[in-house]
């Protein structure tokens, strides 16, 4: 596959904790070539890392999908993180600061929700958890 | 990958390059053993070749930093990149247990105070 510039996508099965370096590191490579400046691309990296952790943690597989996003004149990148493990009962819960934040034993998602300019997340008990953030360009 | 060199009474710890998580908690393990069996009074971790620090990497380190401090041994963790250190803000991160210098001679001094005040507190 040829890969382009732009709507470029690559995806990263999550099934180890190598997995979840690789799909940080892709992160940080796709940031780079879309010309983020290297803190952003920290702060990408930080979040896929955390996310894709997750991943293994609650669902034990999944997928990371990095992908270069544009809406008018913007442009960045997109992070969809997905699995189709237990779900998670209470997300207001999830998304609160307390333990988590820390570095205790919380999802992080408050955390990666700072790290990011867009935070959203769609789970369904016994059906799966995707989380897709978005940073933009500065 | 790791390297690991005694100093006079300090361990020092280099990370040169990203770890995974399961190599994380060996180092963790390992540097817990080394130090039972060693005569160092303290530890310094290099951080400068970690790619992030992230929730389970703060948890790691701030463990590691408790366990060295139950055996009455300091930490200090040196060479967080300004952008890492950056990220570590608003995440909402903190290293605990440990001291934070910016290098290595930083880092050796804070500990070489903090192991004076211990024997002259305990004379």
């Amino acid at each position: 596959m040829a890969a382009t510039s732009y709507h470029r996508e690559v995806r990263v099965p999550v099934r180890s904790d190598l997995d979840v370096l690789k799909a940080r590191q892709d992160g940080r490579e796709m940031a780079r070539e879309l010309a983020f400046i290297s803190a952003d691309s920290t702060l990408v990296a930080t979040a896929i890392s955390e996310l894709a952790r997750n991943i293994i943690q609650y669902a034990g597989q999944g997928e990371i999908i990095i992908t270069a996003a544009e809406e008018g004149a913007r442009r960045g990148i997109i992070i969809v993180a997905h699995d189709d493990g237990p779900g998670i009962p209470n997300i207001s819960e999830a998304m609160q600061d307390g333990y988590s934040t820390s570095g205790g034993l919380g999802l992080g998602l408050p955390g990666v929700r700072r790290l990011m300019d867009e935070f959203e997340i769609f789970s369904e008990v016994n059906a799966g958890t995707t989380v897709r953030v978005k940073k933009w360009l500065r | 990958m790791i390297r690991i060199c005694h100093l006079a009474m300090y361990l020092i710890v280099t990370i040169l390059s990203p770890l995974s998580d399961g190599e994380f908690l060996d180092l963790q393990n390992n540097l817990n053993k080394q130090i039972q069996a060693s005569r160092s009074q303290a530890v310094v971790m290099d951080v400068s070749g970690l790619d992030v620090m992230d929730s389970f990497t703060c948890r790691t380190l701030s463990d590691l930093s408790c366990r060295m401090k139950a055996q009455g041994k300091e930490t200090a963790i040196i060479g967080i990149h300004p952008e890492i250190e950056e990220s570590m803000k608003r995440f909402g991160l903190r290293l605990e247990h440990a001291a934070i210098a910016t290098n290595l001679e930083e880092g050796l001094a804070v500990l070489g105070r903090r192991i004076a005040t211990k024997r002259h507190g305990s004379n």
